[in-house]
C-alpha cells in the first residue's frame, strides 16, 4: 500500500498516518518543514511503516507543486491513499482590515488545494484506482460572523470536491472529504477548550474509518453532522445578529 | 480549566494547561519569568500529584525516536502511552519488562511515579529497564541522564513526581515474546492466610497479584483469588497481535449511590464464589489492565471520586492488621489487590521496598478520612509507606517518616531548580518544595 500524505506535519494529518502505519504501507510526505517530517517518519517506522520518503515542498509555490507531485509518483508509481491536510486558521477581524490577508488565507486554504488537486488528478486516473481524502471544516457549511474568510476556502474546497467526485466515478477513485469541527491542534491553541473539542487521534480514526468504507462526506466526530444541520437550518435574518 | 487526576478527587479550578510539541516550546514555556509548574501525562496518576495552576501536558510530546537494530532499546519521547508501545513492539515480538494495571499511563508517567506490575517480585520496577533519561530541568538546560552519566538526577527523577523538571525522551529495554497470550492460573483461597501462604509458594511464578475480598469477615476474613501469569512460548506461527483498546465507556457519571456497600457485597459474593481454581490463556490486554475493558471506570464512583490507598508493609502482619481496621471501621474498599513486592532500588523517592503490597479504593467522603488517618499509623508502625501516584492526603510528617532519603531528595532539588519552579499541590503538601 502506497500513501501520500500532503501537509504531513499538520497533527490530523500525522494522526492519520499513524492510523495506517501498522499496515506497514510505503509513505511519502510532503510539507514545509524538513527536520519535523524526518522526526515523524522515524517515528512512522517504529510504528510500523516499511518505508518513508519526505519531499519539502511551499504548498503556495505551484511550479513546486508540479514538480513534487511528478517527484512523488516518480519514487512509488501510484498511490492507494491520498490524504490531504493543511492549512491555517486565520484572524478573521485582521483579514477583515487587510485585503492581502484575506487573499493570502483564501491561496492557502481553498487556491492552493484546488491547483494542487488539478494537477494530482492526471496522475490517479493513470492507475485508475486510489482514494482522494481532503480535510475541509464544518466551518466551510455556513459562513459565520466569526470566521467567515475561513469557511469561505473551505466552503470553496468542498464544492471542488464535491465535481471532482463526479468526475472521478468513471476513473473508479473515491473522493472522500473530512469535515472536522473543533480539534485540539496547534492550529486552535490559542482557543479556549471547551467539551466540544475532540483529539487529532479521533479524526485520524474517523478518516480510516471513511477511506476503508468508502464513504463520501463525513463529519468528524459524527455529531457535527447534526449541530451544522441545525446551524444551516436557522433563517438569514437570525443568523445575522448571531455572533458566534 | 478544571483539572483532576484519576480519582476525581480533588480537583483543581483554572488550572491553566500549555501543550508543547517540542523540547523548544518547553524551554519557552518555563523560561517565563515567576513561573511554577508541573509536567503532566495522561493524567492517571489518582491524587494531586499532577496538579498545579500552570500544568505543561505532555502529550504531544508522543514520537518513536529510534528502536536499535536486534530490537532490544527503545527510544521514545514521554507522552507516548505504553498503549501505543505495545501497539508498535508486541508485532516485533517484544514487550515491556514492568507494566502498571492501567495501559494509558504515559512513559513519562511511568517513570516519574516508578510504577510497579504483576512481577515486581521478580523484576522490580519500571525505571529498573529505564536505560537513560532526558530531562528539561528548571535553567531550560536539558539533561542526558543514566546510571553512569549524571547519575544523582536520573535517581532523583525515577520516582521524583516530575519535580526536577520535564522528562521528555526515554531509553526502555524490551524483553521478547513470542505470542500475545499469558498462560494464566486462578487459585482461589479461602481466607487471608491461605492467601499469603499462595503468594509466597508462588514467588517463581513471573506475574502474580491477588484480588481480595475487603468485605469478608470472620473465617471468610481475607478470601481472595490469586492471578499467576506467564508469557505463552508459541512455536510455529506466533500470534503477535497488540489487542485494541475496547471503546466501551460509561456515557455518564452515574450518582455516586449506584455504587454501595449492597451492590458490592453481592458482587464480591458471586465473584468470589464462582471461581473456580483453573488454567486459561489469555490475551495480555485482558490480564494486564483488566479494569481498562471500560474507558472510563473510574465515573463509577460518581462526581465526588474516589481515593486510591497503596501501601507497603513489611510483613503479612501489616496487611492483616490494615484490613482488620478496615472491616471495623465499617468503610468499604471497592476493589483490594494484594501483591509482593522485592527489595526496592536507588531511586530517591521510589514506592517499592521489599513487603507486601495493599491497595484499596475507597469512595470520596469526609468519613473516609479518619479511617486512612489510622490505616497511616499502622503503616508508620509496621515499618512501611505509602504510594505518592495514588495519593491526595498523606501528611509532611508521615512521608518525611517514611521516605527517608527526602532531604537528599531535596537537596538535589535545589540544586537543579533553586527557586523551586516545579511544584504540585501534593509536593507543597509533602513539604518538597521550599
Amino acid at each position: 500500500m502506497n500513501i501520500l500524505i500532503v501537509g504531513a506535519t499538520s497533527a490530523i494529518a500525522n494522526a492519520t498516518a499513524r492510523r495506517f502505519a501498522k499496515r506497514k504501507p510505503r509513505f511519502c510526505l510532503l510539507a514545509r518543514n524538513m527536520e519535523k517530517m524526518g522526526a515523524i517518519s522515524k517515528d512512522l517506522i517504529i510504528r510500523g511503516a516499511s518505508e518513508v520518503k519526505c519531499l519539502s515542498i511551499d504548498f503556495t509555490d505551484r511550479e513546486q507543486q508540479t514538480s513534487k507531485i511528478e517527484e512523488a509518483f516518480s519514487l512509488y508509481r501510484a498511490f492507494d491513499i491520498v490524504v490531504l491536510c493543511y492549512g491555517f486558521l486565520p484572524d478573521q477581524s485582521q483579514c477583515q482590515d487587510s485585503v492581502e490577508k484575506t487573499i493570502e488565507a483564501i491561496d492557502c486554504n481553498a487556491l492552493s488545494v484546488i491547483s494542487f488537486l488539478t494537477t494530482l488528478v492526471p496522475y490517479m486516473e493513470q492507475k485508475k484506482k486510489g482514494t482522494i481524502a481532503v480535510v475541509t471544516s464544518v466551518a466551510g457549511d455556513r459562513g459565520r460572523t466569526s470566521n467567515f474568510v475561513y469557511g469561505s476556502a473551505k466552503a470553496m474546497v468542498s464544492a471542488y470536491l464535491q465535481g471532482l467526485r463526479g468526475k472521478l466515478t468513471q476513473s473508479n477513485i473515491s473522493v472522500l472529504e473530512i469535515r472536522p469541527g473543533l480539534v485540539d491542534t496547534p492550529m486552535t491553541s490559542h482557543l479556549t477548550k471547551t467539551r466540544l473539542f475532540s483529539t487529532p487521534e479521533s479524526i485520524g480514526r474517523k478518516i480510516e474509518w471513511g477511506i476503508e468504507k468508502n464513504k463520501t462526506t463525513i463529519y468528524a466526530p459524527g455529531y457535527w453532522r447534526l449541530i451544522m444541520f441545525v446551524v444551516r437550518m436557522i433563517p438569514d435574518r437570525l443568523f445575522m445578529r448571531l455572533k458566534f | 480549566m478544571k483539572i483532576a487526576g484519576w480519582g476525581n478527587y480533588p480537583a483543581l479550578e483554572n488550572a491553566k494547561i500549555f501543550r508543547p510539541v517540542d523540547a523548544d516550546s518547553i524551554q519557552r514555556t518555563i523560561g517565563a519569568s515567576d513561573f511554577s509548574t508541573i509536567a503532566r501525562g495522561n493524567g492517571r496518576s489518582y491524587g494531586d500529584s499532577s496538579l498545579s495552576n500552570n500544568i505543561i501536558s505532555t502529550l504531544r510530546i508522543d514520537r518513536f525516536i529510534e528502536i536499535n537494530e536486534d530490537s532490544t532499546l527503545l527510544r521514545c519521547e514521554a507522552g507516548l502511552t505504553l498503549n501505543s508501545v505495545l501497539e508498535a513492539i508486541v508485532p516485533k515480538g517484544r514487550f515491556l519488562p514492568v507494566l502498571p494495571g492501567a495501559d494509558l499511563v504515559t512513559v513519562g508517567g511511568a517513570i516519574a511515579s516508578d510504577v510497579h506490575g504483576k512481577n515486581h517480585h521478580q523484576d522490580g520496577s519500571f525505571c529498573d529497564h529505564v536505560v537513560s533519561i532526558t530531562v528539561i530541568v528548571a535553567s531550560g538546560e536539558i539533561i542526558e541522564c543514566s546510571r553512569t552519566n549524571h547519575a544523582d538526577i536520573f535517581h532523583a527523577t525515577c520516582g521524583g513526581m516530575g519535580l526536577t523538571g520535564v522528562l521528555i525522551a526515554a531509553t526502555l529495554k524490551l524483553i521478547s515474546i513470542s505470542s500475545n497470550k499469558i498462560k494464566q492460573s486462578i487459585l482461589p483461597a479461602s481466607d487471608l492466610g491461605r492467601c499469603i501462604a499462595l503468594i509466597d509458594q508462588n514467588a517463581q511464578s513471573k506475574y502474580s497479584v491477588a484480588w481480595l475480598d475487603a468485605r469478608s469477615r470472620d473465617k471468610n476474613f481475607g478470601r481472595s483469588i490469586l492471578f499467576l501469569g506467564h508469557h505463552l512460548d508459541e512455536h510455529g506461527t506466533p500470534n503477535l497481535e497488540h489487542p485494541q483498546r475496547t471503546d466501551l465507556s460509561i456515557p455518564f457519571s452515574p450518582p455516586s449511590w449506584v455504587l454501595n456497600r449492597h451492590i458490592s457485597r453481592a458482587f464480591n459474593e458471586a465473584y468470589f464464589r464462582l471461581q473456580k481454581q483453573q488454567q486459561t490463556i489469555v490475551n495480555y490486554r485482558s490480564f494486564f489492565f483488566p479494569l481498562e475493558r471500560i474507558k472510563n471506570w473510574n465515573s463509577l464512583y460518581g462526581a465526588r471520586g474516589f481515593l486510591q490507598y497503596q501501601l507497603v508493609v513489611p510483613t503479612a502482619e501489616g496487611i492483616k492488621e490494615t484490613l482488620t481496621a478496615v472491616a471495623n471501621s465499617g468503610e468499604c474498599s471497592y476493589l483490594t489487590v494484594l501483591k509482593k513486592f522485592r527489595e526496592g532500588n536507588e531511586n530517591l523517592l521510589s514506592f517499592p521496598q521489599e513487603g507486601y503490597t495493599l491497595t484499596m479504593d475507597f469512595k470520596h467522603r469526609d468519613s473516609i478520612f479518619p479511617l486512612l488517618d489510622k490505616l497511616d499509623n499502622i503503616v508508620l508502625d509496621q515499618g512501611g509507606r505509602l504510594y505518592c501516584a495514588k495519593d491526595s492526603r498523606m501528611s509532611k510528617k508521615m512521608f518525611q517518616a517514611t521516605y527517608p532519603r527526602w532531604q537528599e531528595f531535596i537537596d538535589l532539588k535545589t540544586r537543579l531548580d533553586p527557586t523551586h519552579r516545579f511544584r504540585s499541590l501534593q509536593s507543597e503538601r509533602l513539604g518538597l518544595n521550599k
